[in-house]
Formats: C-alpha cells, sequence, structure tokens
C-alpha cells in the first residue's frame, strides 16, 4: 500500500465521524522504483492532504518532507522527487491501518489492505428506524426534487429489465400454450412438463 | 478536412465512438466548448453506402490529428487522404487527375519510397488481379522507389464490388473504387500480444484484450491521469488502461483474487510485470457498496472503467449476509477474541444497486469532465435491442452506447458517461437514502433486477422453434448485422 491510497482511506465504521487519517502500524516497508511523472504529481497535489501525507510519511520514518507546501513548490525538482519518494514509493508491505476513532485494525498483508467492515460495525438498520432516528437533513433545500430526480435514473432502468424479461416470459409462455395444445391433441401421451419452468 | 476512414469490419457499434473519443483526447473539438458537439465528429457515407459499411468520411480539423487517432486506435484499419474514387476505374482515373497537382507531388517526388496495397471489401482479389489494377494506375507518375517493406508513402487502392453472395456482410448496391494516401492505421499487433491466452492471472470474466484497449481508449487513458476500476477481478480492464500510460487504481471485495492470486508468480501484479506495464498504484479489499473513502475525497480520479458483475456470468457480492438482509437475524456482534481472523459474511449484489454505487461513486470521486466507462447488460428480444433504459444520474452526459451481442438472450452495451456536474450535498443525501432503501428492499431488487433466470431459462419447446426455424432459412447468409 502507498502513501497515496493511505492518503485515501478512512474508517467507514458506522459512528465514526472522523476515521481519518488511519494510524499506520509498521511491520515491513519496502521500497519500490516507479518511474516519476511530473505531470501526474501535478494533478494529486491539490487532492492531497498534506498534513496526513507527512504524517504517515514519519511513521515509515521518511522526514524529507516539508510540514507545510504549495503548489508553487511543485516547480521545484528536489521537491517533485520528495513528494513523489513520499507518495508512491514507499509500500507498507505488512502492517495495519488503526482508525483513530475506535482503534480497529485493517490489516494490510501482501501490499492489500482489507478494508471490508464485519457485520456488527456496518449500518444495519431497516428504513423506518432511519426515518425515525436519522430524517434526511430538512435544512437542505431541494433535497426532495434531486431524490425524485436519483430514484428516476435509477428505477428506468431496473424497470426497463423487468419490463423486457416480462415480455419474454409471456412469449415463451404462449408459445408453450400452443405447443402443449398441439401435442395433447395428438394420440401420442403428452410429455411431462414442468409448468413452473414456465412461469417462474 | 475529410478524410476516408476505413474501419475493421468488427464491433460495428464501438467504430465511430472510439474515433470521436480519441478525437477529443487529440484535440480535434473545441474543449472550452462542452455542448453536444464537443464529443461528436461530422461523418459522411460514401455514396450508396450501408450504414454499417467499413467505409466512412470523417471530418478533422488536421492530418496530424488524424494520423495520431489512427495510430491510437483499436478499429480504425486507416485513415486516407482520398485522391479520388469513382464507380469504374475510368471514373476513378478522371477523380484523381482533377485532384489538386500541389496536394499530390510532394509524395511522388523522386526522393521517397513508395508502396501501392490493393485491398477489397467482400471478396479477395488474386494476385494477378491485384497486379492488373496496380498497372492500371500508371496515369500517376509515381518518380520514387518501390520500397514494400518500409515505404516512406503507403497508397491504397480499395474496392467493394457486389460479388454475388454478400457472405454476410452489409449490402452493396454498386462497385465503388477508392485511391488514397495511407495517414495512419490501427497497430492491431497489440492484440495478439495482450491476448487472454498469453495472461498467468485469469478469472472466469476476464476482460478481452481488444475490448480492453477500446474502453481505455474510450476512457481518455493517457499518462499523468489516474483511472479506477472497483471490481479489478485479475486486472484485464487496466491492463488496457496502463499500457496508455495512465496510473491505474483497482478495489475488490474478493482478498483472494486482489492479494493471493494463485501464487507470488500469477496474481493481478504479475499481469502487469508480465508485458512491463507500471504496477497499479494501488489494489485494495473493499466493498463497492460501502467504499472506503475519507469524506472530504472527491474529484480524485480521471476516469473509472469497470466491467460489474451483472449476475448472469459471475454474480456481485456487497457486504451484509442474506440473513441479515432479510432480517432473519438481527446483526450480531463479533466476539472480541475472534475478531482478527474474522471474515464478514457477504450477500448478493443485485446489478441495480450496483449500479447506483457506481453512479453515486463516479459522480463523487470523478474529475469534471472525467469519463465512466462501464458495461451494462441488455436483454434482447428476436433480432431487436427493444428499449435503451440505461442508467441516467443529473451528474453525467451519456455520450456512447455501443453494443456488443453476446447470446441471442442478451447483449452488453458499453456506456461512455462524462462528467458534467459537479456533486452537490442534494445528490450526496439522495444517494444516502437510496442506499437504505436497497438494503431494505434487498431481497425485492435482488428479484426484479436478476438476469440470469431470463438468460438462462430454458428455451422454447423445441417443436415451435423449429417449425419457425426451418420455414425462415434462406439459403442464401444472409446479412448479419452486429454479429459479424
Amino acid at each position: 500500500m502507498r502513501l497515496l491510497t493511505h492518503n485515501m482511506l478512512s474508517s467507514n465504521i458506522k459512528g465514526v465521524t472522523n476515521g481519518f487519517p488511519l494510524r499506520i502500524e509498521v511491520e515491513k516497508v519496502v521500497e519500490k522504483q516507479v518511474d516519476l511523472s511530473p505531470a501526474f504529481l501535478r494533478n494529486m497535489f491539490s487532492k492531497i492532504e498534506w498534513k496526513a501525507l507527512v504524517d504517515a510519511s514519519h511513521s515509515f520514518g521518511y522526514a524529507e518532507l516539508p510540514e507545510q507546501a504549495d503548489a508553487s513548490m511543485l516547480d521545484s525538482e528536489d521537491f517533485l522527487r520528495k513528494f513523489h519518494h513520499a507518495l508512491l514509493e514507499l509500500h507498507l508491505e505488512e502492517g495495519a491501518l488503526i482508525c483513530p476513532e475506535t482503534g480497529r485494525r485493517f490489516p494490510v498483508s501482501k501490499g492489500i489492505p482489507n478494508m471490508l467492515l464485519h457485520e456488527d460495525e456496518c449500518i444495519m438498520m431497516t428504513v423506518d428506524k432511519l426515518k425515525t432516528t436519522d430524517p434526511p437533513s430538512p435544512q437542505i433545500p431541494g433535497i426532495g426534487l434531486a431524490r425524485e430526480k436519483a430514484l428516476d435514473g435509477y428505477s428506468k432502468a431496473v424497470e426497463g429489465i423487468a419490463k423486457v424479461k416480462m415480455k419474454i416470459m409471456s412469449k415463451r409462455k404462449q408459445k408453450f400454450i400452443i405447443w402443449l395444445a398441439r401435442n395433447t391433441k395428438s394420440s401420442r401421451e403428452p410429455q411431462q412438463v414442468n409448468l413452473e419452468r414456465c412461469t417462474s | 478536412m475529410w478524410y476516408l476512414c476505413v474501419f475493421y469490419h468488427r464491433l460495428l457499434d464501438y467504430r465511430k465512438a472510439e474515433v470521436e473519443s480519441l478525437s477529443h483526447l487529440f484535440g480535434a473539438s473545441d474543449v472550452e466548448e462542452e455542448n453536444d458537439k464537443a464529443h461528436s465528429l461530422e461523418w459522411r457515407l460514401p455514396q450508396h453506402h450501408h450504414p454499417d459499411s467499413p467505409f466512412h468520411f470523417v471530418n478533422l480539423p488536421s492530418e496530424d490529428i488524424a494520423r495520431k487517432i489512427a495510430n491510437r486506435s483499436i478499429l480504425v484499419k486507416g485513415m486516407y487522404e482520398v485522391w479520388g474514387e469513382g464507380d469504374s476505374y475510368e471514373e476513378l482515373e478522371e477523380s484523381v487527375k482533377s485532384f489538386p497537382e500541389e496536394r499530390k507531388l510532394p509524395y511522388l517526388d523522386s526522393e521517397s519510397s513508395f508502396k501501392i496495397n490493393v485491398d477489397s471489401f467482400g471478396k479477395a482479389l488474386t494476385f494477378q488481379e491485384q497486379n492488373q489494377r496496380m498497372q492500371a494506375l500508371n496515369f500517376i507518375p509515381f518518380k520514387g522507389r518501390v520500397n514494400l517493406k518500409n515505404p516512406d508513402h503507403k497508397f491504397w487502392l480499395m474496392e467493394t464490388d457486389d460479388s454475388g453472395s454478400n457472405n454476410g456482410l452489409p449490402p452493396i448496391v454498386q462497385r465503388r473504387i477508392f485511391f488514397g494516401r495511407e495517414i495512419g492505421g490501427a497497430d492491431r499487433k497489440l492484440i495478439p500480444t495482450y491476448q487472454l491466452k498469453s495472461r498467468t492471472y485469469l478469472g472466469p470474466t476476464a476482460m478481452d484484450a481488444e475490448m480492453a484497449f477500446l474502453m481505455a481508449n474510450q476512457a481518455l487513458a493517457t499518462p499523468g491521469k489516474l483511472v479506477y476500476d472497483p471490481f479489478v477481478g485479475t486486472g484485464s480492464i487496466l491492463v488496457g488502461a496502463a499500457h496508455f500510460g495512465a496510473m491505474t487504481m483497482g478495489a475488490d471485495i474478493d482478498i483472494r483474487v486482489v492479494r493471493d492470486g494463485r501464487g507470488p508468480d500469477c496474481n493481478v501484479w504479475s499481469n502487469f510485470k508480465q508485458y512491463g506495464l507500471s504496477m497499479p498504484i494501488a489494489l485494495l479489499r473493499a466493498d463497492n457498496n460501502l467504499p472506503p473513502w475519507r469524506t472530504g475525497l472527491k474529484e480524485m480520479f480521471d476516469a473509472i472503467i469497470c466491467d460489474p458483475p451483472y449476475g448472469v456470468r459471475a454474480g456481485g457480492r456487497k457486504s451484509g449476509g442474506r440473513k441479515l438482509l432479510k432480517g432473519a437475524v438481527s446483526p450480531y456482534v463479533v466476539p472480541d477474541d475472534k475478531r482478527t481472523d474474522h471474515i464478514p459474511s457477504t450477500a448478493p449484489y443485485s446489478l441495480v444497486e450496483c449500479v447506483h454505487d457506481l453512479l453515486d461513486l463516479a459522480s463523487r470521486m470523478l474529475v469534471m469532465g472525467g469519463r465512466l466507462v462501464f458495461f451494462f447488460p441488455v436483454l434482447r428480444e428476436d433480432d431487436c435491442v427493444v428499449v435503451n433504459n440505461y442508467p441516467e444520474h443529473e451528474c453525467f452526459k451519456l455520450i456512447s452506447a455501443s453494443e456488443q451481442i453476446l447470446s441471442s438472450r442478451y447483449s452488453r452495451v458499453l456506456l461512455t458517461m462524462v462528467k458534467i456536474s459537479p456533486y452537490t450535498k442534494e445528490i450526496a443525501e439522495a444517494a444516502r437514502i437510496k442506499h437504505m432503501e436497497f438494503k431494505e428492499n434487498h431481497l425485492k431488487w435482488l428479484e426484479d433486477g436478476n438476469l440470469h433466470s431470463a438468460v438462462f431459462s430454458p428455451a422454447d419447446s423445441k417443436s415451435s422453434a423449429g417449425d419457425e426455424g426451418k420455414l425462415s432459412k434462406d439459403p442464401k447468409p444472409k446479412y448479419r448485422g452486429k454479429y459479424v
């Protein structure tokens, strides 16, 4: 896991309000060479939480980054190289990320952080409960409209699927009925058919 | 300037979309001008040509842009400056002669080398026929040397003709001949290099190399950009983006795939190493349903490309457990001593919810003008796609939808969307409520959006299908349309 990833991740356990930045528990850090791309670094610079990056690089034992940084420093080759090294070349191979609020350990093994939550850590409330305990913030104007719009877009997609499916199914069912009628008229024993297959 | 753009005759829906995306990438359209024109080009069909014909004229601002587009593309066989065209060779001669001399002469001088290719669409020409046609071009004053291996200028003589049966190709009304100078063409050698059978680590739904490149082109992958795939699997889609120099990042809910693979030399990393590509910036295990991004993080990625699990060949999973979401059991507490090695349960992830989460994630995490490129399945009825109810989101504008037929029952459509407006609080709130509703009505969504049953339900009874099949069978192979 590179520090760029660390800079993006937070603990999303229910009830945690500020799960960023995650503390780093270091077991093994490796350095991997990455080609320096100034364009990419410039692209990323504005999106990075600088303080979190500096603190994280300290926990890896890298103290070259300045405490403060602004976009003008990107013109300096030296700064770019340090930024590049901290952001992309230092890898946490084994260790863990620790939620600052709850102390929950997200293990990092073979360089892959495991951010999946346990059952009791994600919200499992029903919508009714949500409405009573956590109403949609009324202070935001236009929420009703935005919501309606959003619902429209998604449900349209699923309605499309359902509609075509119904059509296909009903057609198949009709064909099946014709086929059944034809076959039962003949002298042969009607073949055994599974009605459920056609209706389900 | 109009150029003749000849495509490989495959993936018909993807051809124009690819050229349009690449023209955007290479600055053919005005970037400032974010209107409908910004993402499309002017196209013209040659006279009498079927819309599916591989021959198209396209209007591009300069030869340089045309060359860049052609060389980066996957489906453009060649981009040509047409010197002449006609229904017969006499007409062609007239047409070439009337083409301005000053535009011909620089390519005919004695210092340069050249080569003439003779090609035909829909039938094969013998060596003698090719030679005959080449010799008939002696009215053009070629002064340069012939160099078949590495010529400075390549000229193409292309012919379309109705050769009786069209072998499933688009119908041809009248013979048409083109003569032109090649400007550029796709490097199809990429495809055998990257083909899946040479890949060390493969999953059941690994994306075909050609398609992965097309997706990367739709996403405008270039050096300096960050591309994310939330359903990374074996990384087959990101390989395409990495080839074009983009930085890549991937997440998957299945930790065995992203972390372990099939050993130290057979995992997602090795798939990139194999081709000498730069490794993904990050791979992580995360649930697309509950993404772990920090609160303030937004407009991080330049593109998101993925093939979401649609539940036909592989189904998606999300956190939660079947029984939990059904409400059969209440959320249980994991005992403290079992926490470290606990494996959280997962539940099936319906396509609709998956697309909802994807759109929400993309609207938040994409930069303005960033692209979301993903496959969306569509059920087919007989021979036509009935509805195009593609997902919509107010932050996005759909700029292309390209169908790829997978079976007679269903196809998948590659949707390319551009982020046109920022992610607002209202949208975030609406998405959060919707997220809860999905949790509540987990089973209903799973049932309604289930494609598996529609795609795999038993076929029509034999007799009726057989009768119709025989009656409609034409001895001549018909035009197969998109089944190329």
